[in-house]
């Protein structure tokens, strides 16, 4: 059984859902040590079934190396978030064993996202993520702010959903099938392109940009980021957009790799205005949290231009940017998941002021994370940046090309911006110094892996090579 | 013979030095300990430097002390390292300029002295690498990473408006490298290879050079810089600190002259020779319009600011004149340029250190106060006119010859900016340090102190040895220019 460790989280979600009440003192410490339990062994089980490729449940749900690879990743980041969750301090509304639960179960929908060969299966598990990323979004029940993010996700939630089902009726009702095998099959059988499947296949391109948040189809990013928790929104800029990048690439290149035509314009356009929109709105953002939302829009723009061309190359490069960018987000977050104020989290700009003279490392490490996010070199974000315009160069796509290096200047502004906070401004007000030893060693270890990765992008290269191998040899 | 593999030492010694100040710990506004650290970092590193001119074979015109590291997974993507006649001299003058920088700095106390030490290494480190890389990506990265050191250099230490100062410096740079970094990408896709010697065996069709042309071309002639790509410059200087002055003027720019000699005029021959007189328009109105400019500054930095640009104006003319006698005047302008503004600079940070204003009209008479400074401070001056005998005329000369066989007028108008710029400079020194002593002064004599007539001597020095001797540079550089005229089409202006 090669889809054991979604098996797995999902009864081990269940046990601890059992198991919670009967904790008395601290049960959310404890459900969550045992939650990191369980994600550290799934990854194992993955790690184990790595190179193996394989179609399960009649097809409804596929194994192979990409997929496999992407789950791990998943799992990785996951078990620094709840690790993240269990080091740093939490506002009270936070510390309830449901988290850890709800977490673990959102972790389940992302893997069976990205191993779906099916439109419906595809379709449920979308569901099982989202709905309990709904509940996390809210999960400060008595806060205002938090539970509008909520509704205000859950109803750009439910449209997505909508626009996806429609999408997928429209095709079944071509193809009559939702397998993706079946509606490959179907596509290589054409002479031309019927205009519904065309039109359905919008649908479901919409109701991902949705999740992905691309423009224009950002609107709920920056309301919600600002809104849910601080770990929530940790947890909200990294693996959902891995699990769903990982589902677009696996519907793009594989059931409709035949109209790589007409979904690369979508994407030419999708892709331009995420990374404009995602530049110019950040200019005049105070709020952390919300710069980081328009932050995500930008690197998701960047992203989705290597899929344009649909190769292995384009796919090689997205999956190592992938790397990067959550090794660059997490550790931004855990420093605004650490920016606290005589004990009350804040999250504005100018809180940054004068952090240099308060806590030199964290502000060094900071930076070298923010110009990572800039793409200066020598840092991890350049490589990303170079390798992706490696690729659009090499398929003549100039113009997408200068597109994306004014705005990644744009981007540069507000993220120097930031540095210009921490290194010159005078502090107004002090924050408390990070008062766990486990944050200032991973903040280190992010920035110490962002200014490193110069040295043997090599590692990566071929890694991501290896595993987006498997998924053209399908075709 | 086992070869010393001395461009990744150059590169790498600093960082251990920076390391060294990182981890001690000292808080204070003195840091004696890492200063000291400082110190012997980048003295080892001029002196190691000095390997490459004597180990240096001066009848080769390829790129010699090649180092070359798998970096991505390709052959043809390889980290290489590397320096022939054009670049080798760059090199000494990074290594050289940032120990007299440090030397400068050994006496006085700043606020963070310890990583005001520590980005003078980094930036070392960077400038190095960007003069000694041989292949177009890790020429690109170290060009790019000199913004971070620069950028905190100018954002933390600087003067009042530092901060409008340091992001106008980040960004006018980063907007126009990025398009080169475009650039660079495709002639990766067009040939396959990013190394740099390679890619002069290829040649390109016309309309795509014109494409690539105008991309370097944004990178360069920002950094350079071009009127009028200029603005950042002044501003730049005049809120730096000394020594990240001294840094901009003396090495940051030469960037740009390197640049477009290396990429522009070597693999783009086709375009240049298009583009040529768009550059002599360019640069003729730099000369001529940024030394007026320069005659009516109230502030002594901004007037040295305005002057490079004229001064890299006649850099540009060598260059695109493109024959031995242009290039020949551009390198020896860059490298007495680089020489005679950092003792400028340093001049104008001696006397900031001890009156804190730079304003010219605060002075008058200096000369009595300060008797021996103001002898050190005519001879720069006069290098910066270009008097005979010193490096900066040498330079001038030879690209006005350069210019003059190609196009007369040019040479006629451009000669110009020679005269204007004995005025600005002798009015300069007029204004300051003639006439009876400006009521704001006492009598009090504080004449420079041991550290500063070390650095003032040695530069000096320089500057007569250059320009009494250039062949001790144009011998190395001679074959590696050569080349690059060989395989210049011959053109009609």
């Amino acid at each position: 059984m090669l889809i054991i460790p979604e098996i797995f989280l999902a009864i081990c979600a269940v046990i601890i859902l059992f198991i919670s009440p009967f904790l008395k003192k601290e049960a959310f410490l404890k459900i969550g040590y045992i939650t990191l339990i369980v994600l550290f062994v799934s990854q194992f089980f993955i790690l184990k079934d790595i190179f193996y490729s394989q179609l399960i449940f009649d097809g409804f749900f596929i194994i192979d190396s990409f997929g496999s690879f992407l789950k791990s990743l998943i799992l990785i980041g996951a078990g620094l978030i709840i690790f993240f969750y269990l080091t740093v301090s939490n506002p009270k509304s936070l510390k309830r064993p449901e988290f850890s639960i709800l977490f673990l179960i959102s972790v389940v929908g992302m893997l069976l996202m990205i191993s779906s060969n099916n439109l419906l299966s595809l379709f449920m598990s979308m569901e099982l993520q989202s709905l309990a990323l709904y509940i996390l979004v809210s999960f400060s029940r008595d806060d205002f702010i938090s539970s509008e993010a909520g509704v205000k996700y859950f109803i750009i939630g439910s449209l997505s959903t909508c626009i996806f089902l429609f999408g997928t009726s429209l095709i079944y009702g071509l193809v009559g099938s939702t397998s993706f095998n079946e509606i490959s099959l179907f596509m290589s059988d054409l002479y031309s392109t019927p205009t519904m499947l065309i039109v359905g296949l919008i649908f479901i391109l919409v109701s991902l940009s949705l999740k992905i948040s691309a423009a224009p189809f950002h609107m709920w990013t920056p309301d919600v980021y600002q809104g849910a928790p601080s770990i929530v929104t940790t947890l909200l800029s990294t693996l959902p957009k891995i699990a769903a990048f990982g589902v677009l690439i696996r519907l793009l290149v594989y059931p409709f790799g035949e109209i790589i035509i007409d979904w690369g314009k979508i994407l030419i356009i999708l892709s331009i205005t995420s990374m404009l929109i995602g530049s110019l709105g950040a200019l005049r953002q105070t709020d952390l949290k919300r710069l980081m939302a328009y932050s995500t829009i930008n690197h998701i723009g960047f992203i989705l231009m290597a899929l344009i061309p649909g190769s292995e190359d384009g796919i090689t490069s997205i999956c190592i940017y992938l790397i990067f960018y959550i090794t660059m987000n997490l550790g931004m977050f855990l420093f605004i998941l650490n920016m606290q104020r005589d004990q009350i989290s804040v999250s504005s700009i100018k809180d940054l002021s004068g952090l240099y003279k308060t806590q030199p490392l964290m502000a060094g490490c900071l930076s070298i994370i923010l110009f990572s996010m800039a793409g200066i070199p020598p840092m991890a974000g350049f490589i990303g940046k170079l390798i992706i315009l490696n690729i659009i160069i090499d398929n003549n796509l100039f113009f997408l090309a200068i597109v994306a290096v004014l705005t990644s200047v744009i981007a540069a502004f507000y993220y120097i911006r930031l540095i210009k906070s921490i290194f010159f401004d005078d502090p107004i007000d002090d924050l408390d110094n990070i008062s766990s030893n486990h944050s200032k060693y991973m903040l280190c270890g992010f920035a110490f892996f962002n200014l490193t990765v110069v040295l043997y992008p090599q590692f990566f290269l071929n890694l991501c090579a290896s595993i987006t191998l498997s998924l053209f040899a399908v075709k | 013979m086992i070869s010393l593999p001395i461009l990744p030492i150059l590169i790498v010694l600093p960082l251990i030095g920076l390391a060294f100040i990182f981890f001690s710990s000292e808080e204070d506004e003195n840091a004696v300990q890492s200063k000291k650290s400082a110190l012997w970092t980048c003295a080892s590193n001029f002196f190691l430097s000095l390997y490459l001119p004597i180990n240096f074979d001066k009848s080769i015109p390829h790129f010699q002390f090649v180092n070359s590291f798998s970096w991505f997974n390709s052959d043809n993507l390889r980290f290489a390292l590397g320096v022939d006649g054009l670049s080798m001299p760059f090199v000494l003058l990074s290594t050289f300029l940032i120990l007299i920088c440090i030397v400068f700095l050994l006496p006085q106390s700043k606020k963070n002295m310890k990583m005001y030490l520590a980005s003078f290494l980094l930036l070392e480190s960077f400038l190095v690498g960007t003069f000694s890389a041989i292949d177009l990506f890790s020429f690109y990265i170290f060009f790019e990473s000199i913004l971070i050191p620069m950028y905190l250099i100018i954002g933390f230490w600087g003067g009042e408006r530092r901060i409008y100062s340091a992001y106008k410096f980040f960004l006018y740079t980063l907007l126009g490298s990025v398009l080169m970094l475009i650039a660079i990408i495709f002639l990766y896709q067009e040939f396959g290879t990013i190394s740099i010697p390679k890619l002069l065996d290829y040649t390109l069709p016309f309309y795509i050079q014109v494409w690539l042309w105008l991309a370097f071309f944004s990178s360069f002639a920002v950094k350079i810089p071009m009127w009028p790509f200029h603005t950042w410059l002044p501003d730049a200087h005049v809120e730096a600190p000394t020594e990240g002055s001294v840094i901009l003027a003396g090495i940051l720019l030469k960037l740009g002259g390197y640049g477009f000699i290396r990429f522009n005029l070597s693999i783009l021959p086709d375009a240049s020779i298009f583009f040529t007189p768009f550059i002599y328009f360019l640069s003729v109105l730099a000369i001529i319009y940024t030394s007026y400019i320069a005659l009516v500054q109230e502030d002594m930095k901004k007037l040295i600011a305005y002057s490079s640009v004229a001064h890299m104006g006649f850099v540009t003319l060598g260059i695109f004149s493109a024959n031995i006698q242009g290039l020949h005047g551009a390198i020896i302008q860059m490298i007495s340029h680089g020489i005679i503004s950092a003792a400028l600079f340093f001049s104008i940070g001696s006397i900031y250190n001890r009156y804190k204003t730079k304003k010219i009209d605060f002075f008058g008479g200096l000369n009595l106060k300060l008797p021996k400074f103001s002898v050190f401070f005519l001879i720069f001056s006069l290098g910066s006119i270009g008097l005979p005998g010193t490096s900066g005329f040498v330079g001038e000369y030879l690209s006005l010859l350069a210019v003059y066989s190609k196009n007369t007028m040019v040479a006629v108008i451009s000669t110009l900016g020679v005269i204007l710029s004995a005025s600005y400079m002798l009015l300069l020194y007029k204004r300051v340090f003639l006439g009876s002593l400006s009521s704001n002064l006492d009598k009090k004599n504080d004449d420079i102190n041991f550290y500063e007539i070390g650095v003032y001597s040695t530069l000096v020095l320089l500057i007569f040895i250059i320009g009494i001797k250039p062949g001790l540079i144009l011998d190395y550089t001679t074959p590696s220019l050569e080349r690059i005229i060989e395989l210049y089409p011959i053109s009609i202006f």
